[in-house]
């Protein structure tokens, strides 16, 4: 048990599963600095459970606990925290249509007064530096309409770590972009574990799954299998999990 | 067919016909209390976080004042020189037929600065600010753009509501004492340069007449009329759920909805202020 967990999820099943779930629930915790991926086949609930580890959706039993506060009956100051804290993007988030791409990168950061901590100028400066990091192409003039589903969704990526979260969850976050920015993207979220943020990512990319992940949930309709590490889930001899590493072409047949 | 049975009948008629409308009845108390009530949240959430001047969600206000109020002058400019025109200026010519300066200053002040303008400046930000609101928030109740910011911890009372509604109030009183101003002045100057040189009197007349009692009628009216309209906006926006069609029907229910208590509330504070 990790003492400085971020998150802490005991028996968690969701309730807003779109199937009937009769498997094991979940117990696992995700501390500074780690990868944990969750994968498996299509429609088998993996948004459902990343978004109740994040405290987004209700749970059917067990618990979640963000930065020790148990996001079932939460304050409206904690839930202030712990959004701030874990940070949750899906493929298709979406941007403040009537600000440009600068402006809805900084709109958050000045609601939560960080720009009292760092000063206006100085915020500027973080979400350009950080918008630099991440693609120095985006355009942060135009209004989102005008802006490719990718560099929104690296437009929303910035804002969500201007306010900096220890724990950012990704909702299959490779949908809209191609090979090459694919891999743009994965290099800055690796530099950014190394910098002690931690990773929670839905992901169809196996490999990339099994490259980066310290730990892996492997989600199907029928159960839930959690993996120490990659090398754990590369050695599992459940003929499901075997046949979904090694033929993911197959996987709509769990 | 037996005599319970046509007896049992009519029962059920009369009870249809006089239970509907206590049902209309209680269903509109329902809604004016769900209004009062997400008003209120979302004004303590504002007053709770912030500052009056020191507000985070300065901006938001800032633009709301700047669309409401600034963006609707010239519309009440054009009205206000209208209004002068029709009923300042035809007053004060048949002030000598009417009778006393007194009565026809008592009119102007009851109908131009307590009924006419805070109406028509209600009106104008019901279809231009009213309307926009609900469009603007239904739309991004519709993209997502709603949730997308609660999950980064910003609470939408506190950044999207509240302060629409405080800038609304404050929009409805300063155009309204714009076009108070307007229509008053248009009416007098008209009046003096084609009837009567002495009509200038006027101003002076109608400013000393307007009393601390009429003046605190006027801010109070208005900053119901701004509120209420902006609460009515922001509560048929966010009742969109997740069909584009729903944008049009919830402006619709808006606009009609806001007259009608606008309609209402005139008529209770007339009652309760000049009865």
């Amino acid at each position: 048990m990790l003492n400085d967990a971020i998150i802490q999820c005991r028996q968690l099943v969701p309730e807003e599963l779109p199937f009937e779930y009769h498997g094991d629930a979940l117990d696992f915790e995700i501390g500074k600095g780690e990868v944990i991926s969750i994968i498996g086949p299509d429609y088998s609930g993996k948004g459902n459970w990343l978004r109740t580890i994040c405290g987004l959706e209700h749970q059917l039993s067990g618990s979640v606990k963000i930065k020790g506060i148990n996001t079932l009956n939460i304050s409206e100051e904690d839930w202030t925290l712990t959004r701030r804290k874990v940070a949750y993007l899906h493929e298709d988030i979406a941007l403040l249509s009537a600000a440009n791409g600068l402006v809805n990168v900084l709109a958050p950061a000045i609601y939560h007064q960080l720009d009292r901590i760092n000063q206006k100028q100085l915020l500027v400066k973080m979400a350009l530096e950080l918008l630099e990091e991440i693609d120095p192409d985006i355009n942060l003039d135009d209004l989102p309409a005008y802006i490719t589903k990718d560099h929104q969704f690296k437009i929303a990526i910035a804002r969500a770590l201007l306010l900096q979260p220890e724990v950012l969850a990704l909702n299959n976050p490779f949908a809209h972009f191609n090979p090459d920015s694919k891999h743009k993207f994965q290099a800055f979220l690796k530099n950014q574990v190394k910098k002690g943020l931690s990773l929670l990512i839905v992901t169809h990319d196996i490999d990339y799954a099994l490259d980066v992940s310290d730990k892996i949930i492997f989600a199907s309709r029928d159960n839930l299998i959690f993996f120490d590490s990659a090398q754990a889930m590369l050695n599992c001899d459940l003929p499901m999990v075997n046949q979904f590493i090694h033929h993911p072409e197959n996987k709509d047949r769990f | 067919m037996s005599v319970t049975h046509i007896g049992n009948t009519l029962t059920n008629w009369a009870n249809t016909l006089t239970g509907w409308p206590g049902r209309q009845l209680i269903k509109n108390i329902l809604y004016v209390i769900d209004l009062v009530t997400f008003s209120m949240l979302a004004l303590r959430d504002w007053f709770r976080k912030n500052k009056l001047l020191d507000s985070r969600s300065y901006s938001t206000t800032v633009a709301q004042i700047i669309f409401t109020g600034v963006d609707a002058l010239p519309t009440i400019t054009f009205l206000g020189l209208a209004t002068g025109f029709i009923f300042t200026f035809r007053l004060i010519s048949i002030s000598n037929t009417l009778g006393g300066v007194d009565d026809i200053i008592n009119l102007l002040i009851t109908v131009i600065c307590l009924s006419a303008g805070p109406f028509l400046a209600a009106i104008i930000i019901i279809s231009r600010t009213g309307s926009a609101i609900v469009v603007d928030l239904g739309n991004m109740k519709l993209h997502g753009e709603i949730e997308a910011l609660e999950n980064l911890g910003v609470n939408i009372n506190d950044y999207l509501i509240a302060p629409r509604i405080i800038s609304t109030a404050i929009s409805q009183l300063a155009i309204t004492v714009y076009f108070t101003v307007i229509a008053l002045l248009t009416g007098i100057l008209i009046s003096a340069v084609f009837v009567n040189p002495t009509h200038f009197d006027f101003i002076f007349k109608i400013s000393n007449s307007i009393t601390p009692h009429m003046m605190s009628i006027f801010v109070v009216k208005n900053i119901i009329f701004g509120y209420v309209i902006a609460t009515v906006a922001c509560y048929n926006g966010l009742r969109v759920q997740c069909s584009a069609t729903e944008v049009p029907q919830r402006t619709t229910a808006s606009i009609v909805q806001s007259l009608s208590f606008i309609f209402v509330i005139d008529s209770l504070l007339t009652f309760v202020i000049f009865v």
